[in-house]
């Protein structure tokens, strides 16, 4: 196994405000939102010789507005796992040498052309089924009933994220939440609540990445990305998958961690992919943190908030601050790593662990 | 006022399907080499990348893998239908499908119930394949 750690860094970084901004348009916001990550870096614009685009329609578009002829540039589709997939696709350029600063853009106007993720496409649409909450739906459903969970347990998530949020000035939501508002907000597909559900909202994030020997000249200190792996569960994708992903995790698992020379009981905290709160469950079994069915009670009593052994989604996640599809988690990683995070810092934080399971599971482990 | 329903998108490849759930048939493509059955309908086999196959009756029995009440229409089409169920099934052929419980509405329900496909008109000449609880099917 390669021993990644050390080779690549994330070296400049920036999230666009999160909301509703009807007045720029996606390239807008992320041409923003670049602007910081080269200020943060210490980069000129002309330096970034890879691009790889994310959810914007068009990679022709995104070089255009931003001004630059990069020697590698890669345009990724809408779905939100292609953040670990970017992020993997910017290391694997700078290792052999296609590029020497990278630039992974990503630009969200979901809010602002009302995003409903879901409708008229895909198989079951004429059935009446569609929309990724209602996918979850499914999975979730055949869980509980598996493993007996209350709602109260699942609970546990939306609040704790909602407590992290409220540490953090970028987050979209910043009213408390109580086990009553949760239990009390509406189904949107059940057993999924309001609360399970991740925020639509506009916003823009960029990451630059570099060699380890280019990092050293830079602005902040570089944060190393030591693991990265991805694994597929693809081949039945328009039916619920039966296995919640484990085996793609389980394969990631058996890579990322001697990739990065490092086991779980090393990492500081977790940013784990909440598009859904039960997403959060699967993660964690999935990568080994507990076993099988005992998620609901592993993250009780603390454990994945602030200040318990295990951080999750430090920011407030998906759930609390904004759905910017993984980007926003990785960009926290970073930032906690650079002991940036304020109110919210996880007290000498030296290693976090990025995980999206989806039909591509992606996990990437970060260092300082 | 009622909405015009969410229309299949007829395709050379799903032709059968529901020119079959028309005539009150549940049919899937079979493999012709392996017999792998393939609920996505497509002119390959994703298990060996054959080309032969034949649309085959299914017995339209199984059970019942998960479910998901919608409280809300995501399509304008679904709006008056809804809280509507969704039953995740397990047919007894080995594979899995996605369809409405009968008659709409919400039910108690448990993993394993056993269902079988019954068919609904969604509009004129569309006829979807729905499940009911074996229970409730004299």
């Amino acid at each position: 196994m390669t021993l990644l750690r050390d080779e690549i860094a994330v070296v400049g970084i920036a999230n666009g405000p999160f909301g509703s901004f009807p007045e720029y348009d996606d390239y807008a916001q992320m041409a923003i939102a670049f602007k910081a990550a080269l200020d943060d870096a210490g980069l000129e614009k002309n330096q970034i010789d890879g691009l790889i685009t994310h959810r914007l329609g068009l990679y022709t578009r995104a070089a255009e507005v931003l001004g630059i002829n990069p020697d590698y540039a890669v345009p990724l589709l809408r779905h939100g796992r292609m953040s670990g997939v970017a992020i993997q696709n910017g290391v694997a350029a700078l290792l052999t040498g296609q590029a020497k600063y990278v630039a992974l853009v990503y630009g969200n106007n979901g809010r602002s052309v009302r995003d409903l993720y879901g409708g008229g496409g895909g198989l079951w649409a004429p059935f009446g089924m569609s929309s990724p909450g209602a996918e979850h739906a499914l999975l979730y459903e055949r869980y509980r009933q598996k493993y007996a969970v209350t709602p109260e347990k699942l609970a546990t998530v939306s609040l704790t994220l909602r407590e992290h949020a409220r540490l953090n000035p970028e987050a979209v939501m910043q009213k408390p939440l109580t086990l009553d508002d949760y239990m009390n907000a509406r189904f949107i597909v059940e057993p999924l609540r309001l609360f399970d559900y991740c925020l639509i909202n506009d916003g823009a994030v960029v990451m630059i990445l570099t060699t380890k020997d280019r990092a050293k000249d830079l602005k902040q200190p570089p944060v190393y990305i030591s693991g990265v792996s991805t694994a597929t569960d693809l081949a039945n994708v328009s039916t619920p998958p039966r296995g919640y992903w484990r085996e793609a995790m389980a394969h990631n698992a058996e890579r990322v961690y001697p990739m990065a020379g490092i086991d779980r009981e090393d990492l500081s905290g977790l940013m784990i992919y909440d598009n859904f709160a039960p997403n959060i469950l699967y993660s964690l079994e999935g990568y080994g943190f507990c076993k099988e069915g005992e998620a609901p009670d592993f993250i009780q009593g603390g454990r994945i908030a602030l200040g318990g052994d295990l951080p999750v989604n430090t920011s407030g996640g998906h759930l609390s601050e904004s759905y910017m599809q993984g980007w926003a988690l990785n960009t926290e990683a970073v930032r906690q790593l650079r002991h940036q995070c304020g109110k919210r810092q996880i007290k000498d934080a030296k290693a976090i662990q990025y995980i999206c399971s989806a039909a591509i599971c992606s996990s990437i482990i970060y260092r300082r | 006022m009622s909405v015009a329903p969410l229309l299949p998108t007829i395709t050379d490849e799903n032709r059968p399907f529901w020119d079959a759930a028309r005539a009150g048939r549940f049919r899937m493509q079979r493999c012709s080499h392996c017999a792998t059955l393939r609920p996505s309908p497509s002119d390959i086999c994703p298990h060996c990348l054959s080309e032969e196959f034949a649309w085959v009756d299914l017995s339209g029995r199984g059970a019942v893998s998960s479910w998901c009440v919608y409280h809300r229409a995501f399509h304008p089409a679904f709006k008056e239908r809804v809280p509507y169920t969704i039953l995740q099934v397990d047919l007894d052929e080995g594979v899995r499908f996605v369809a409405p419980l009968a008659g709409g509405g919400v039910r108690p329900l448990k993993l394993g119930m056993r269902v079988r496909v019954v068919f609904e008109e969604a509009a004129e000449d569309v006829v979807l394949p729905v499940f009911a609880l074996e229970e409730d099917v004299v």
